[in-house]
């Protein structure tokens, strides 16, 4: 694989998952799959439904153990039981359903489920917990309950919740699918951010393109394998046309400018595209 | 929709509100223990107590409960109307036990009004009555002060706080606790998605309010079935969600908010023992109180 390099923050070697092992119902969902994630980089792993993303999501942080070959965070392995807090710490999952990651029925006590867990001072708590609504603008709904909300600021309070235990990494499986396109720019916006600003390593999960755009650093998954990998080039292969993912509304717009005969620059997100035009006029 | 995880909790912010939840469990409990102090009219007379002596011990015994039942309700700013909404679940119960008390007293009655075959009226069987539905009446509304003024997070809080030591012989109080929360937080969300399958069923023409009894259980089958399957599923999630969140039970578990006890939580200890050692003045006659009494009602007489 073109990144794989010795040590990285996340390393994935040669790894295979299997659901319901030995079973007739026996599923294959990732094959022989490697890729390594360093620290700070904005990641997006793309797929259709079934390619084994949400898979690859739930090895990162030792929810699920490789059959074969191995997943190490941090030098970590995720099959060792005794590092699984380790690694919990650093990795954090914010998952597609808000209502099914929620565990308490007031917000602020829902948040604290995570430094709770890892049993800190209530006064530290208290500050992580606050300073985690903040950075999602939740911090007035913080005493309410979290029914009561959007899809959207539902899944705010699961990245505060996360962002509350201080990781490394932020994985983010499928987390704006169920949203509004207002709920999916909010979203959009703090993951960007946290990488910004807060260097943060974000690994974005998605099957829409245009999220997909952001990433540095672009993994394509088909049928439990990984096929494309590299910089924002991949966004423009032709392989994505193939397998009906298409590319992102910004590529294939600036594709079809040029065909008609404009000469729009490389561009890959909505933003760059609209500067360009913007300089062509 | 109405907020179901909340309970019957009617928000106040009174003191009683304010207690902490832990005393507020305990009180309830030495509430409930200091009406069974009380005793029943056989019991007392068993042990060869005379009837007026009674009357007047328990009645001072009740007055001193209800006064500071009373006063507990007004400090909570609580509408009386729905301290006593709670009674209705139990009122037929307290209707039957108060009338068997009443037409088939067994004890050895000595102001007998009215008897035929097993139904008798006697002064005994009155007061006997009486005192039980008084008692039950207190024992069921007492602890719907605390439903209406807690709220059940705060509950469980308090709950699991105040079980802890039981985790010494291995009761998995922790366990059993987040057990409740996780279900308290769940039920409104099962109840939207109970609506949104039945509407999707409507929309294919099921029948929900057709027919018979058993016939409308039938129809519900295909709410129940998506309804299960999807709280397993539901269920799978959570735990994925809760294990990458760090948890691993209750071992290494910090909480971000401490319950401390303040001084009105001392202060209504404090008074809850003081009714309590009034009841028991009043009913084993300490200092001679009861006699006291006893006399003075005989000279007023």
């Amino acid at each position: 694989m073109c990144y794989y390099i010795g040590m990285s923050f996340i390393n994935f070697d040669n790894v295979s998952f299997t659901y319901s092992a030995g079973t007739q119902n026996e599923i294959r969902a990732v094959k022989n799959l490697s890729l390594s994630i360093e620290e700070g980089e904005f990641v997006a792993l793309v797929g259709h439904n079934g390619s084994g993303k949400s898979t690859v999501a739930k090895l990162m942080n030792g929810l699920l153990i490789p059959r074969t070959g191995k997943v190490t965070v941090n030098g970590l392995d995720t099959a060792d039981k005794k590092s699984l807090f380790e690694i919990r710490k650093n990795v954090g999952v914010v998952f597609q359903n808000p209502d099914n990651q929620m565990v308490a029925t007031i917000i602020e006590d829902d948040v604290a489920f995570g430094p709770e867990n890892l049993g800190l001072d209530p006064k530290e708590i208290r500050s992580r917990v606050d300073s985690a609504l903040k950075s999602v603008d939740m911090y007035d709904y913080r005493e309410g309950a979290p029914f009561r909300l959007s899809g959207g600021q539902k899944q705010r309070i699961a990245i505060a919740g996360v962002l509350a235990i201080k990781p490394r990494v932020m994985v983010l499986d499928e987390s704006t699918s169920m949203l509004d396109p207002q709920g999916k720019k909010d979203i959009m916006d703090i993951v960007l951010r946290l990488n910004r600003e807060e260097k943060m390593t974000v690994i974005m999960i998605t099957h829409f393109m245009d999220e997909a755009a952001l990433a540095d650093k672009i993994f394509v998954m088909e049928d439990g394998e990984l096929v494309l990998s590299g910089g924002k080039e991949v966004l423009k292969s032709p392989r994505l046309i193939q397998n009906g993912l298409g590319y992102p509304p910004a590529v294939s717009l600036a594709k079809r400018l040029r065909e008609g005969g404009m000469d729009v620059g490389e561009v890959y997100t909505d933003d760059e595209l609209v500067e360009e035009i913007c300089r062509l006029l | 929709m109405r907020d179901v995880s909340m309970g019957q909790y009617y928000p106040t912010k009174s003191i009683i509100h304010r207690l902490d939840a832990r005393i507020k469990l305990l009180l309830v409990i030495a509430y409930i223990v200091m009406l069974f102090f009380i005793p029943t009219v056989d019991n007392y007379l068993a042990k060869g107590g005379n009837l007026s002596d009674y009357v007047i011990k328990a009645s001072c015994a009740f007055i001193v409960v209800m006064l500071f039942f009373i006063v507990s309700i007004l400090l909570s700013r609580v509408p009386i109307g729905k301290v006593l909404k709670s009674i209705k679940a139990v009122l037929f119960l307290v209707i039957i036990t108060a009338a068997i008390m009443l037409f088939f007293y067994s004890g050895s009655a000595s102001h007998v009004y009215f008897q035929r075959g097993i139904i008798s009226i006697s002064l005994e069987g009155i007061i006997s009555a009486a005192v039980m539905a008084l008692r039950l009446f207190l024992l069921v509304i007492g602890p719907s002060l605390l439903t209406l003024t807690t709220t059940p997070v705060e509950l469980t809080d308090g709950l699991e706080r105040l079980l802890k030591p039981l985790t010494l012989i291995k009761v998995p109080v922790h366990d059993i606790a987040i057990i409740m929360s996780i279900a308290l937080r769940l039920i409104p969300t099962l109840i939207e998605e109970a609506d949104k399958i039945t509407a999707a069923q409507k929309a294919r023409l099921a029948e929900f309010d057709d027919g018979n009894i058993f016939k409308k259980v039938k129809a519900m089958l295909p709410v129940f079935v998506p309804l299960l399957v999807s709280s397993f599923r539901r269920a799978d999630e959570l735990a994925y969600a809760m294990d990458s969140r760090c948890y691993s039970g209750a071992t290494g578990r910090t909480r971000m908010k401490v319950m401390r006890m303040r001084l009105r939580d001392f202060v209504a200890m404090f008074v809850m023992a003081a009714v309590f050692f009034a009841v028991l003045v009043f009913v084993y006659d300490f200092f001679g109180v009861t006699t006291l009494l006893v006399n003075l009602v005989g000279i007023a007489l």
